[in-house]
């Protein structure tokens, strides 16, 4: 289970179909789906000259050119095919669609093409965006995508849909037809397994695979059992540049970065292209630190210079000083770069100090402590506005049910530090959205006597890294699924039921998964237990970007919490959310 | 392309192949890379994925023991991809911080309750037991005992660590893969990972092509019959129109009032196809534009009879003979049709007109294509002869094999000169559209890509050739005018334009070491420069001298650098 492997077979498939000169036509949803997993030189050796979008309305005539297209067969991309074939722009048309064609379209599509210019009317499952071998996102974001509907547990129909096929194709790139067991406490879990579990049934012939030795499962779960992981800040590379900087399509907007060189502004992440990257990804900030200073230690010791390397600013200095050195190692500086921008925010957003206290919050149970430490960083001035309300946020989630919790009094020193009502407001809807109520894992193991005894001891068996303790939520759940203790009352399957330990997982997250998990889904797969999963959600979170989607789902639903105001957009303005 | 980052463009391609510390490692691993990835490896010769080097081992075995040698040279190739990933398996042991326990919380096994039901498994095939026995797996090299383990994979019978045999799958009796009798049974990683679709990433495709073409057959035929109607109706009109002309001329001394011609042509029209009455229509049916008395007026196709507008319409040439297409001065006439019945009478015809023009492009490019494949049936074929040269050691330039391997090599080396030749010509035709533009170069930089690649292999054949090169020149064997294409050879090698390089006696490899030297040397020179200014300036005498020692010293090796390079530029 190779996830992008898959997604790059289809497309191979594709430009090795015909051979000469052709261009590539996509739409607004397939160009991410591609860019995120080829290269411009892998497509140009397969004699792809042109990549264009079908909306555009002002591409040339080129008849002496093949025409490949990539599309979703959505029904404002069928209608822009149906104009392009009537009025045929290239040669030969060969058309893949990333998802089920209904018989209409078909119907359209052929009566429209007086041409004769189609050769190939096929469907290539390939309708996601495979973001690491084994991790997806179907890349639905706001404003485009609504996830919630009129509550936090229903779905918004158009996303529902997507979602619906999104699953699918991930299922059929993968080749599996799976049992499906879902988060019993959601209902927007339970509505999307039941609807992949019709539709697998409806399109049998398309799940005819090879029998396995244990059946392929299909989780689906929901953010909402475990609200604690994208709030915390992270410490490993993509999961680090994801929550400080965000990542869109495998790439990152630096443009806001202070003295940044115009060939910066925009730079690409690709495990494909970047073996540096790709090595160290997985990687804490300190590892990664040494890493990329032994990457320019060893061109320094090549030009013997005598220049003392002690912190990632000499570096940054070392970098800005030598153009030479500049044009020759593009890439050691993009992570210089890169790397140094995530100092200087850890730095002046004092976050080594907020992440200890998230940790402490998401981890242990000690009250005092953390209370008083939460107290003194939101005196903080340095503190960020975004940091405050996480911090709140998960005091509130762990300590909602003791009763001598200081969740008002908190509120109230946020209002005396200036952070505004908008903000505060988050605390609440958090609650209400993936309070204790809302979820049926006793996520801070903190509700039974037992799991308090067990806490206390994992308290005193000291740790490694203070700023890595938290470990998903999800890794528990998985761990249970693959030893085959997981509960059917809290994970019921849909149909059927197996007693086997399963070998391939796949994963959904609904409301989200992050790149923490990501990377612990990794070190799983990497274990090499005989045990393969993929992980993947409708979007890949970071703080902001997870708070903000609360946030606008709670001033859209009826009930709504807070004002009828606008939301105001969560974080800072660099992030573009 | 906007939304392709340019930095997967060839030039940052090859300025981080010149620039990485380990370069010729990843030089290496790019030559052979066919940028789809090589973690999964693909027999060289059928295909099937392999996991690991033994079980390419043993399929070759197995399957190819008698291959031919020219197919030996993909299985080097392949090896050398292999220990690439081999050696590094950079995120599998790099995960760090989580600590081991986290993973093995994972990896814990009830093997032993398996082994019970895999006694009904067949163990005829097992490896016999032995005294030194190690463990069977390519990356392990521990010999069995308690402390190890000792293992049977059930399904190859070969003996393992405890580490290498702890996975499951079911077995039938016969020790075969049998998902749905099987007993679970102790198996090797190589055993577990080959079972057939384990590791297939071909995801289902549905097809819709027959059902497309049917539909589209009917509807074609539809077309035709509406396109045959519009032009018997076109003829028809082309007649009405000869007949009016010859009245007009026999009459040609009367004083036939104009309008009468024009009002009798117009009932001749309508009894070829009925008008649309006028006042029926307040608006133009294709473009839903209203009419107006002056401003956008009302006027009728002649071939389907319905009122459009100024916009929608435009003239056709009547002809009477309906098979001259270009002839203009047999145009009788012209009269008024809507874009629709326009499109369904000439549509076709434009269209294959259209399609039979060659631009200059694809010609050059067809070239381009023919080259290609020539150097990539030629290329194997000589690195054939390579490795046959150097098995039997022959470096005698009179040897017969010898000479055809020069031959070749020369043979290649003007192909590639010559898709050099053609890719920046198509690069430089003029054109009219900017996406031709961005064609044209692309496939300019394609091809440069390709040269990149294959060329680079050929880095061991000058130094082969070369290796006895005053004997070369003496003999006069070894034809060495080919400087040219050398020279466009070192130039790809280095990523550099080609003006810089041109010493043709250094083999390329070593000629790029040099120069890398080289460059670190002036660079070094300029810093020290700045350092001695900087000294100057805030009069540190002492460090002045000692930088000044080493200025010295540098420029020297500068100079010994160049002189070895050949180099004349400053
Ligand atoms: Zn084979
Ligand atoms: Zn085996
Ligand atoms: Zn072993
Ligand atoms: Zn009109
Ligand atoms: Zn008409």
């Amino acid at each position: 289970m190779d996830i992008v492997k898959s997604v790059q077979n289809y497309i191979n498939k594709m430009v090795n179909e015909v051979t000469g000169m052709k261009v590539l036509l996509l739409d607004s949803e397939t160009t991410p789906i591609i860019s995120n997993v080829m290269t411009q030189s892998s497509l140009l050796s397969h004699e792809t000259y042109l990549v264009d979008r079908i909306d555009n309305r002002n591409r040339d005539r080129m008849r002496h050119l093949k025409c490949i297209c990539f599309l979703r067969p959505t029904s404002e991309t069928i209608q822009l095919l149906v104009e392009e074939l009537r009025d045929p722009s290239y040669g030969d048309y060969y058309l893949y669609f990333s998802n089920t064609l209904n018989k209409s379209s078909i119907e359209r599509l052929a009566e429209v093409d007086e041409h004769e210019v189609v050769r190939e009317v096929q469907e290539y499952f390939a309708d996601y965006c495979a973001i690491n071998p084994d991790f997806y996102s179907l890349n639905l974001s706001l404003p485009q995508y609504k996830l919630y509907g009129d509550s936090q547990n229903t779905w918004e129909s158009k996303t529902f849909q997507r979602v619906v096929e999104g699953v699918l194709a991930v299922l059929l790139s993968l080749k599996k037809k799976p049992l499906i067991r879902y988060e019993n406490m959601s209902a927007m879990a339970k509505q999307l397994a039941k609807e992949v579990h019709y539709n697998i049934q409806k399109e049998g012939q398309l799940f005819d695979f090879r029998r396995t030795d244990t059946p392929p499962i299909l989780l689906i779960l929901d953010r909402r059992n475990d609200p604690v992981t994208p709030l915390l800040s992270q410490w490993t590379y993509q999961a680090m540049v994801h929550e400080l900087l965000g990542i869109h399509n495998g790439r990152v907007d630096l443009s806001d970065v202070p003295d940044i060189r115009p060939e910066l502004k925009e730079i690409v992440l690709s495990r494909d292209q970047d073996p540096f990257y790709k090595k160290n990804m997985y990687l804490n900030l300190g590892d990664l630190g040494a890493n990329i200073k032994s990457y320019v230690e060893e061109y320094q010791t090549k030009t013997k210079s005598s220049i003392n390397i002690e912190s990632i600013a000499d570096m940054k200095r070392f970098v800005e000083e030598y153009p030479e050195f500049r044009k020759l190692s593009g890439n050691v500086s993009k992570h210089v770069a890169l790397v140094s921008e995530l100092s200087r925010l850890v730095e002046q957003e004092n976050l080594l100090e907020v992440s200890e206290l998230e940790q402490s919050l998401a981890c242990y149970e000690q009250h005092g402590n953390d209370l008083k430490n939460l107290q003194k960083l939101i005196e903080n001035p340095k503190v960020s506005d975004d940091s405050k309300i996480r911090l709140v946020s998960l005091y509130s989630l762990r300590y909602q049910r003791s009763p001598n919790n200081a969740i008002t009094s908190l509120i109230d020193l946020l209002h005396h530090n200036g952070v505004s009502e908008r903000k505060i407001s988050l605390v609440g809807s958090m609650l209400e959205f993936a309070g204790s109520d809302q979820r049926q894992d006793d996520l801070f193991s903190n509700e039974s006597l037992l799991s308090k005894g067990r806490n206390v001891f994992k308290g005193l068996k000291g740790v490694e890294n203070v700023y890595t303790q938290h470990s998903p939520h999800l890794t528990q759940t998985l761990e249970y699924l693959i030893k085959g203790k997981l509960k059917e009352t809290s994970y019921p399957f849909i149909e059927g039921s197996t007693k086997d330990r399963p070998q391939d997982i796949i994963i959904f997250m609904v409301g989200g998964v992050t790149y923490e998990e990501a990377r612990h889904i990794a070190q799983i797969n990497a274990s090499a237990a005989g045990v393969r999963v993929v992980l993947g959600g409708t979007t890949v979170h970071n703080s902001v970007s997870f708070l903000n989607e609360i946030q606008d789902a709670f001033y859209r639903f009826p009930s709504g919490g807070g004002t009828n105001a606008r939301p105001a957009r969560f974080g800072k303005s660099r992030n573009g959310y | 392309m906007s939304s392709f980052s340019d930095s997967n463009s060839l030039s940052n391609l090859s300025t981080s192949l010149n620039t990485l510390p380990a370069s010729n490692s990843h030089r290496e691993s790019l030559i052979f890379d066919d940028s789809s990835g090589l973690e999964q490896l693909a027999c060289p010769i059928c295909n099937e994925c392999m996991i690991s080097l033994l079980q390419l081992n043993r399929h070759l075995d197995d399957e190819h023991m008698d291959t031919s040698i020219d197919q030996k040279v993909g299985i080097l190739k392949w090896f050398k991809n292999a220990q690439n990933t081999i050696m590094k398996p950079l995120s599998k042991t790099k995960l760090n911080n989580i600590s081991q326990l986290a993973i093995n919380k994972f990896s814990e096994f009830d093997i032993n309750g398996l082994d019970k039901q895999s006694e009904l498994v067949t163990k005829t095939h097992w490896q016999p037991d032995g005294e030194h026995i190690i463990c069977s797996d390519f990356t392990c090299d521990k010999s069995l005992n308690i402390l190890n383990g000792k293992h049977n994979c059930r399904k190859c019978g070969k003996f393992f660590c405890d580490d290498h045999c702890r996975l499951s799958m079911k077995l039938n009796k016969q020790a075969q893969h049998d998902p749905v009798n099987g007993y679970e049974c102790r198996v090797c990683n190589d055993c577990f990972v080959s079972r057939e679709g384990y590791l297939d990433t071909e995801g289902v495709v549905r097809s819709y092509t027959s059902t497309f073409i049917k539909i589209r057959t009917k509807g074609i035929e539809r077309a035709h019959l509406e396109g045959n109607r519009l032009e018997q109706r076109l003829e028809k009109l082309a007649k009405v129109y000869a007949t009016q002309i010859k009245q007009v001329n026999s009459t040609q001394g009367g004083l036939a009032p104009p309008l009468t011609a024009k009002h009798r042509r117009r009932a001749s029209e309508q009894s070829i196809v009925k008008w649309q009455d006028d006042a029926s229509v307040t608006s133009c049916p294709l473009c839903r534009t209203s009419f107006g008395k002056i401003t956008n007026r009302k006027h009728h196709c002649r071939l389907c009879g319905r009122v459009i507008c100024e916009k929608c319409s435009s003239k056709i040439s009547l002809n009477l003979n309906k098979d001259t297409e270009i002839a203009d001065q047999d145009s009788i006439g012209e009269i008024r049709a809507c874009k629709e019945c326009r499109s369904a009478v000439f549509r076709r015809k434009e269209y294959n007109e259209e399609i039979a023009k060659t631009p200059p492009v694809v010609m050059l490019y067809q070239k381009l294509t023919k080259i290609r494949s020539a150097i990539d049936s030629t290329l194997p074929k000589f690195q054939d002869m390579l490795i046959m040269l150097k098995s039997k050691e022959i470096i005698n330039q009179t040897h017969a094999d010898y000479q055809v391997a020069a031959r070749t090599r020369k043979e290649l080396l003007d192909s590639f000169t010559q898709f050099d030749a053609i890719s920046k010509k198509i690069n430089s035709l003029p054109t009219y559209s900017e996406s031709g533009k961005r064609l044209q170069s692309n496939i300019h930089l394609a091809a440069n890509q390709y040269l990149q690649q294959n060329m680079l292999p050929l880095s061991v054949l000058p130094k082969m050739f070369k290796k006895d090169q005053t004997k070369d020149q003496q003999n006069g064997y070894f034809d060495d005018d080919d400087d040219s294409p050398d020279a466009m050879f070192a130039a790809f090698a280095n990523g550099r334009p080609r003006s810089l390089s041109m010493s043709s006696t250094k083999s390329v490899k070593e000629e790029e070491q040099l120069r890398q030297q080289l460059e670190a040397f002036l660079e070094q020179k300029i810093r020290l420069e700045e350092f001695i200014q900087e000294a100057t300036r805030k009069r540190k005498f002492d460090d002045l001298k000692t930088l000044k020692t080493s200025l010295d010293e540098i420029k020297l090796e500068i100079d010994k650098k160049r002189k070895e390079l050949g180099d004349l530029w400053p």
